[in-house]
């Protein structure tokens, strides 16, 4: 009886916080708009109400990008089918200056991306903001190649960081698994 | 703001061999933002109140050396003219951005903090890294004094050493850190065997600490030893 009161004490908390505004430790506190890969603005808190599994990625990079995106994929087509078309994924351009929506939006083609994903070209403040908000690194080195991080992390339906892993074929699993964790209500949620 | 004219700059962790990098004309904020600087700012942007700001940008220990005064906090009238510390880098960008201006680069910020008194890089001048190394070894005070009280340097900036560790733009994009060691694919060089043995001037302990002193650092960090002034690109 307690653990059902403790229960319903939590699923309650948790509707007021949904319609309230963004946990403060949020990554959607990184204020600013967006531009998506159809050049529509866009706030990160927009992307709200569904996990995100994000990641940080330099479009011109023949390295580890590819490989980023193939495990996002990966993740994509592992996850279970009730849950499939309410987990999203983002991709961020870490060469804003050098990427238009519409070159997003030739890449999402060229990768064969499902409606699912979303590509986003900030400024370059507002990638770096949202850079160190997931705790990645990057430099712009010589003739506009990019060092990053490898990092691809699973944000809940408030955009709070759940969990983080290397977007390597085999890293990326831990992402897979705690979204085969994630109950179909808490993956919707319409209040957001 | 000091002009500082375009230049060259050696990163210290690429191998002699590997291209400087050319530091455009800019200008830089003469002494880091004081407490009472970033009272102004706090009070036009209440966001970056103490109690306001959220956790994603700044620990708990955000502004800790201000006083509550009613419902905010605010500085020590006598800390007024101290450089502001317990800030985090969010809140240093955002304080530069309020003032059309935007943190320094590493590159930028090593760059100016190479010149002597008399010099544009005092780096080969003789006591130049040993009056750094003095203040290093020193024990902090418990507050930092008053900003622009130094001899500025060849720029006419002040208090580039001595007083406080600041944030930079890309404090975190030297990648000689743990994680890039398995997962970034560029300067690999850097990382290879361990460390100084292919830097331009080992010697320079002194940046080898500000190099290592950034990189462990988060974005969120909200330090007592740690500040910041702001940049602008410059005209020419």
């Amino acid at each position: 009886m307690r653990m059902l009161i403790i229960a319903w004490l939590l699923s309650f908390s948790s509707l007021i916080m949904a319609d309230s505004t963004v946990p403060s430790d949020s990554v959607y506190q990184v204020s600013g708009t967006w531009q998506t890969e159809n050049g529509q603005p866009i706030k990160l808190e927009s992307l709200a109400g569904k996990p995100q599994v994000i990641a940080l990625i330099f479009t011109g990079c023949s390295n580890s990008c590819p490989i980023i995106v193939e495990s996002m994929k990966r993740v994509e087509n592992q996850t279970p089918s009730n849950l499939r078309n309410h987990v999203g994924f983002v991709l961020v351009s870490l060469t804003p200056d050098a990427d238009s929506p519409k070159s997003l939006k030739a890449f999402a083609e060229k990768k064969g991306l499902s409606p699912n994903w979303i590509l986003l070209k900030g400024t370059n403040e507002l990638v770096r903001a949202l850079s160190n908000a997931l705790n990645s690194r990057y430099k712009v080195v010589k003739d506009g190649d990019v060092a990053h991080s490898n990092t691809v992390t699973l944000l809940n339906s408030r955009g709070q960081i759940q969990v983080q892993a290397s977007g390597t074929s085999t890293g990326i699993q831990p992402i897979v698994e705690a979204i085969e964790k994630i109950h179909p209500s808490q993956a919707i949620d319409s209040k957001l | 703001m000091a002009n500082v004219t375009a230049g060259e700059y050696r990163p210290l962790f690429l191998s002699t061999d590997s291209p400087v990098v050319n530091v455009s004309s800019f200008r830089i904020d003469k002494a880091p933002v004081t407490n009472r600087e970033f009272q102004n700012f706090v009070e036009k942007n209440p966001k970056w109140q103490r109690n306001a700001v959220p956790s994603l940008f700044a620990e708990q220990t955000y502004l800790s050396h201000w006083v509550d005064t009613d419902s905010k906090s605010a500085p020590n009238p006598t800390d007024f003219e101290k450089p502001v510390i317990y800030v985090s880098w969010y809140a240093a960008q955002s304080y530069c951005q309020a003032q059309q201006k935007r943190l320094p680069t590493v590159a930028e910020w090593e760059y100016v903090a190479q010149a002597s008194f008399i010099q544009k890089d005092g780096s080969q001048e003789k006591g130049y890294n040993q009056k750094i190394l003095d203040w290093y070894a020193k024990a902090s005070k418990q507050t930092p004094s008053d900003v622009g009280k130094d001899e500025p340097n060849f720029w006419g900036v002040h208090n580039m050493h001595g007083l406080i560790w600041e944030w930079t733009e890309d404090f975190n994009s030297n990648l000689i850190s743990g994680e890039s060691r398995d997962d970034s694919s560029v300067n690999k060089e850097l990382y290879c065997a361990s460390g100084s043995a292919g830097a331009v001037n080992p010697s320079d302990y002194a940046a080898f600490m500000r190099y290592g002193f950034r990189s462990s650092l988060n974005a969120k960090f909200t330090l007592g030893s740690l500040g910041f002034r702001c940049a602008q690109d410059g005209n020419d």
